[in-house]
């Protein structure tokens, strides 16, 4: 019985802290990247003002060095934002494509981190650069369209707990219920279909039509803050209506 | 009755007799006073007010007023207000503090571009 409780614990923590893991690895990974850049610009800065043959291989290894670094910590970023939308345990089939493409580009960065290590010659490292920037576009996007996600994702775990509500209320009403409570029930339902139209069409706006449009970071979170502001003060209209219920209705006749 | 009769010889004493009944030796102190006669006029005049507010201060200590005080009013008892707390108010708190500001968390600030090419800064 004991083993059986212990195990249901641990598989219902599994998520928070596989969640807790990947926010770690990617503090730890950040922090690598940020030391050796640091050092990559001190080395490439001496190489630049003294083009000795020593000094290129310094370089190059701290390039090296960053660039993994670097592949790293956006791999652990990506996997990070993928458990933050799965902790919250909301499936929602639209995000469903921004999971895969987090997937994606976390085996790309990790790929790449890996063709780092294979960069010999200062040759080989402008291909590679020329190459990563222009594939790695696609890649981060899909973290841009990850963040985005998330936020979405923890509207509609709010939707679902405030379903989870009015489901509890429901058995606690007066069974014969008079004109104005049937009114308010009424409000609630249809507030919630307006809300779940909202975040429906929101979903629609993660993954742009045409990738290839410039889509700058500014430009493409800022208007998607104001859509997140609606939804969120459409929902706590809509609390603030249920815990009206709860007050005049429920707790009065307890 | 014996009135001593006293005859002045002196000169100068005839000199100062003359000129105290002339009013010639009280002439400077004259000139004096006329040039500052406002300053004493001022400050007869404040002097004048100041013993009048004195006067007027001791008079209004003597007859002091009845001190005013207000009836006892009964102590209001307020009704304490119930505090109707709903099972969802967490749910609401929840709701209203959400951070919806992006990007949350920012993407990581890393350089794309790594190589031993010279920056040129534009």
């Amino acid at each position: 019985m004991l083993f059986l409780a212990i195990t249901a614990f641990l598989f219902a923590n599994a998520t928070t802290l596989a969640f807790a893991d990947a926010k770690s690895d990617y503090d730890y990974q950040l922090g690598k990247y940020r030391q050796s850049y640091g050092e990559y610009m001190v080395i490439k800065n001496d190489y630049l003002s003294n083009q000795t043959l020593d000094n290129q291989q310094k370089a190059m290894l701290a390039a090296k060095q960053s660039i993994q670094n670097r592949d790293l910590a956006k791999a652990a970023f990506a996997q990070y934002l993928s458990e933050m939308i799965l902790e919250k345990k909301a499936p929602y089939e639209p995000v469903a494509p921004v999971l895969v493409r987090l997937e994606e580009a976390k085996n790309f960065y990790l790929t790449s981190a890996q063709k780092g290590k294979e960069v010999i010659t200062p040759a080989d490292l402008k291909v590679f650069t020329e190459d990563y920037v222009l594939t790695t576009d696609r890649h981060d996007k899909a973290l841009k369209y990850g963040i985005v996600s998330n936020k979405l994702v923890q509207m509609v775990r709010f939707q679902l707990e405030n379903d989870n509500a009015l489901n509890i209320i429901r058995p606690k009403l007066p069974a014969s219920q008079s004109v104005p409570l049937k009114g308010r029930i009424e409000e609630l339902t249809a507030l919630g279909v307006q809300i779940n139209t909202l975040i429906d069409k929101f979903s629609t706006k993660i993954l742009p039509e045409d990738e290839d449009e410039l889509l700058t970071g500014a430009t493409y979170f800022s208007e998607k803050i104001e859509l997140l502001n609606n939804i969120r003060t459409l929902q706590v209209n809509w609390i603030d209506k249920l815990i009206d219920v709860d007050i005049n209705y429920v707790q009065p006749k307890n | 009755m014996f009135s001593p009769k006293i005859e002045i010889n002196n000169p100068q004493a005839l000199e100062l007799i003359e000129k105290i009944k002339s009013g010639e030796l009280f002439l400077p102190i004259k000139n004096f006073f006329i040039r500052f006669k406002w300053i004493f006029i001022s400050v007869g005049v404040f002097i004048v007010l100041l013993i009048a507010f004195s006067i007027g201060k001791s008079i209004f200590q003597q007859n002091p007023d009845d001190l005013f005080i207000p009836p006892e009013i009964e102590n209001v008892q307020l009704s304490p207000t119930k505090t109707i707390k709903s099972d969802f108010d967490a749910l609401r708190t929840n709701i209203k503090t959400y951070n919806t500001e992006l990007p949350d968390p920012i993407m990581p600030p890393v350089d794309n571009k790594i190589d031993l090419e010279e920056t040129i800064i534009y």
